[in-house]
């Protein structure tokens, strides 16, 4: 990446005449790029616009104008805005456009996505294959006129359900056990899956010249989808020379529920609730991200206390969310369970103050657009409000974080199994769109929080953290430090809020009109990015409703962070990025 | 090495004289908050009468199309709810169900709230589907079930003034 010798201030349009052109649809920005110079467009916003990072990739079906388009959203580690261009290609026939693999690793996986649920193929990608759904699926699932088995109408409510007496219950018509549909001639007993010989074959390397195949010695093991150590049902393919792992190819979707499907039949609000169970760990950030995406297109204004209620909830829950994480890492790394509770306990009380105000502990659906549900109660656990939550944040954490150190940070068994294992260097990340602690452990201080500062963090004191060495312990002191970080924004946080006042922008509702355009609202969530790119077409439902979950993009880089070390060393560097199969498969 | 020991030990010494935070349930039970979203149930008023009118807009607001609802006409001999319809038939499938709270959030008379219930498990799928007969509470102190008998035009609003709870 070579760094531009001045800033471009030349506009896209007139650096590729006749190829870019500004999207003028009314509440869209950003570019519109033709296929057949997608890949020189790309090259240079990377290099000459300073570009590196390209955030997210996704498609839309505009079945009305015949066309599939990809939106790419790219951003500069400097921070910023991001820069949003589009693709279009025709929907009928076998649509293809260039891969841009070759120009940001981070493509990898979200362009198989797009193959997957849409159908359009990306030429040039090393290893296109369906990355959520089976190989033989028949169908595009996120498309338009792609209908589920059971589909009843376009959006909810659905009228079985309300209200004009047509009611029936569903349940009776899809009587349990009988409500397995196939397609004609599918056989379920006889049938026997291609995809994983296919997957195989890939890693052998049967497609290559006969003397860089696979040498005898070689062998190829899957770990999971039945692992205990997967932190889920999550699948790795790893070709083995003996203890060593010389090729890794996560494989994924067994928790894959078409999430963004079931997203394009909810009303806006309905959602909400969803996105908690992404990555259920951090529940208030999935709510955040949302709202925010949504808010950009309303233009509600938060009122002052909402704000500040948003980012006390969500920085608790980053606190929880790393407690669980290190927890786990510890627990991948041998010491069973019994570290990983006493940090457990710490965050049974994040949970408390969750359950008492919004009534959940983790699913806690808090947020709704242009503020949040419900205020602080007056009591948790029998204390006062703000006294127990001063007291967690001033006393307990620090105090909690200060065992773990002494227990964890210089011990020596840590240190030599974390150390020097699973490096990512900076260039790489960047490349690779990884995100959060996974970034910044490589020595970029990117954090979206001061990158492209939203809700109130532009007012907030605190640093991003970074470690230089991108391995595994670095990794496990960037979370350390962030949530160090996390406690002083609570302090600042419980200093600075306004001690009543409105919650809600306006009277909370149901139905929302929101205008048509397109919107990406993004946070800095405990895994990393967390974005929502959302279209509406003014319809109570979204028009497209996708998710940039950093679970499944960190997963880019898997393989090649695990390549050369030991298969025990898989799991510590899996536990390491942090991943909740609720974000990676949706 | 060894210092490592002696403080890993050191810790779990520690713990072990604290108090635990660890019960023993079934036996003993954690008392949620009071805000908590459990199982839900369909209130009464004081005399007895249900709150539920029917009108399905907790149908509509659920993202999981867990609630069915179908209403019938109320009479003064026949009275079920103040106004001119109830719910003859109100089921939510507990497997559905997502536990968000929009149905409360819906109700216009506030019949349909989450309570702290939270032990839901069941033999087959067919008893998770909850109808009137275990959603609705018993009758409170002094009222009387439903279907009542009542003077004729006494209820004839269904929405009245409320105050909202905490
Ligand atoms: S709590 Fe939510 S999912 Fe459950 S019945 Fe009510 S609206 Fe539906
Ligand atoms: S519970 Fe409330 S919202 Fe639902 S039908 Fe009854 S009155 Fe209407």
């Amino acid at each position: 990446m070579v760094a531009p010798s001045k800033p471009i201030t030349q506009d896209l349009t007139e650096r590729f005449p006749g190829a870019v052109s500004k999207d003028t649809r009314p509440g869209y920005e950003g570019y519109i790029v033709s296929a057949n110079k997608l890949t020189e467009v790309a090259t240079a916003i990377r290099d000459e616009y300073g570009y590196e990072y390209l955030a997210s990739v996704t498609g839309v079906d505009y079945i009305a104008d015949g066309k599939l388009e990809v939106v790419y959203h790219a951003s500069k580690m400097s921070g910023g805005a991001s820069l949003n261009f589009k693709v279009q290609a025709p929907r009928d026939g076998e649509p293809e456009i260039p891969s841009l693999v070759g120009v940001w690793q981070g493509a990898d996986f979200q362009e198989r996505e797009v193959y997957d649920l849409y159908g359009l193929r990306f030429s040039g990608h090393p290893d296109l294959r369906r990355i959520l759904m089976w190989e033989e699926f028949e169908g595009w699932p996120m498309r338009k006129d792609w209908k589920e088995v059971y589909y009843e109408q376009d959006a909810k409510p659905f009228k079985t359900r309300w209200p004009e007496g047509s009611v029936y219950r569903i349940e009776e018509k899809n009587r349990f056990n009988k409500n397995v549909r196939y397609p004609k001639g599918f056989d379920p007993r006889s049938f026997k899956s291609d995809g994983d010989e296919k997957l195989y074959a890939l890693m052998r390397g049967e497609h290559l010249p006969e003397h860089q195949r696979i040498n005898t010695d070689e062998i190829i093991v899957n770990m999971g989808p039945q692992h205990p150590s997967t932190h889920g049902v999550f699948r790795v393919v790893v070709k083995l020379d003996g203890e060593s792992v010389v090729d890794l190819k996560p494989v994924m979707g067994y928790l894959h529920r078409n999430h963004e499907k079931i997203g394009e039949r909810n009303t806006w609000l309905m959602n909400m609730p969803y996105t908690d169970r992404l990555d259920y760990l951090s529940g208030m950030g999935n709510n955040h991200g949302y709202a925010l995406a949504v808010e950009k297109l309303i233009g509600s204004k938060v009122p002052e206390r909402a704000e500040y209620l948003r980012v006390l909830m969500v920085e608790l829950n980053r606190i929880a969310n790393h407690l669980w994480a290190i927890g786990f890492l510890i627990n991948d790394l041998g010491a069973f369970q019994t570290p990983m509770l006493y940090l457990a306990k710490q965050r049974e009380l994040i949970l408390d103050i969750f359950e008492a105000t919004a009534g959940s502990r983790m699913m806690c659906n808090y947020m709704r657009f242009g503020g949040v549900v419900r205020d602080l109660p007056s009591r948790i656990r029998d204390e006062d409000t703000l006294d127990f939550i001063t007291d967690l944040v001033a006393e307990r954490l620090p105090a909690a974080l200060d065992e773990i150190e002494t227990l964890l940070t210089f011990n020596e068994i840590i240190r030599t199994r974390s150390i020097g294992v699973g490096v990512l260097p900076a260039k790489q990340a960047i490349n690779g769109s990884a995100a959060g602690p996974l970034l910044r452990a490589s020595g970029v201080p990117y954090d979206l929080r001061r990158a492209d500062p939203y809700s109130i963090y532009d007012r907030l004191d605190f640093k991003v953290c970074t470690r230089p060495n991108g391995d595994v312990y670095d990794r496990y002191l960037v979370r350390i430090d962030e949530m160090r970080e996390s406690i002083k924004i609570l302090k600042q946080v419980l200093r600075d809020m306004p001690a009543s006042g409105a919650i809600m922008d306006g009277e909370s509702k149901y139905t929302h009109k929101v205008p048509n355009g397109e919107s990406y609202g993004r946070v800095e969530n405990p895994k990393g990015e967390l974005g929502y790119y959302v279209v509406s077409n003014g319809a109570p439902n979204p028009y497209r409703y996708h998710v940039r979950a950093p679970s499944f993009i960190n997963l880019t880089m898997l393989g090649d962070l695990c390549k050369g070390h030991k298969v025990a060393d898989i799991v510590v560097i899996l536990g390491s990025i942090d991943i909740v199969l609720g974000e990676v498969d949706r | 090495m060894f210092t490592e020991i002696i403080k890993g030990l050191g810790t779990t010494i520690k713990h072990m004289f604290e108090e635990p935070i660890t019960i023993q349930y079934p036996e003993e039970r954690k008392p949620v908050a009071k805000r908590f979203k459990g199982r839900h149930e369909l209130k009464r008023y004081d005399n007895g009468l249900e709150k539920c009118i029917g009108c399905a807009l907790c149908a509509a607001a659920c993202p999981a199309d867990a609630i069915f609802v179908q209403a019938s006409e109320n009479t003064d001999e026949q009275r079920f709810s103040p106004g001119e319809r109830h719910a003859s038939v109100y089921e939510i499938n507990m497997l559905r169900c997502i536990f968000c709270g929009y149905c409360e959030d819906a109700c216009p008379t506030q019949a349909i709230v989450l309570e702290h219930d939270y032990e839901l498990a069941f033999f087959d799928r067919q008893s998770a589907i909850y109808t009137k007969k275990e959603l609705l509470v018993p009758v409170p102190d002094g009222g009387k079930p439903t279907p009542q008998q009542v003077a004729p035009g006494s209820f004839n609003w269904s929405i009245p003034p409320m105050q909202d709870a905490e």
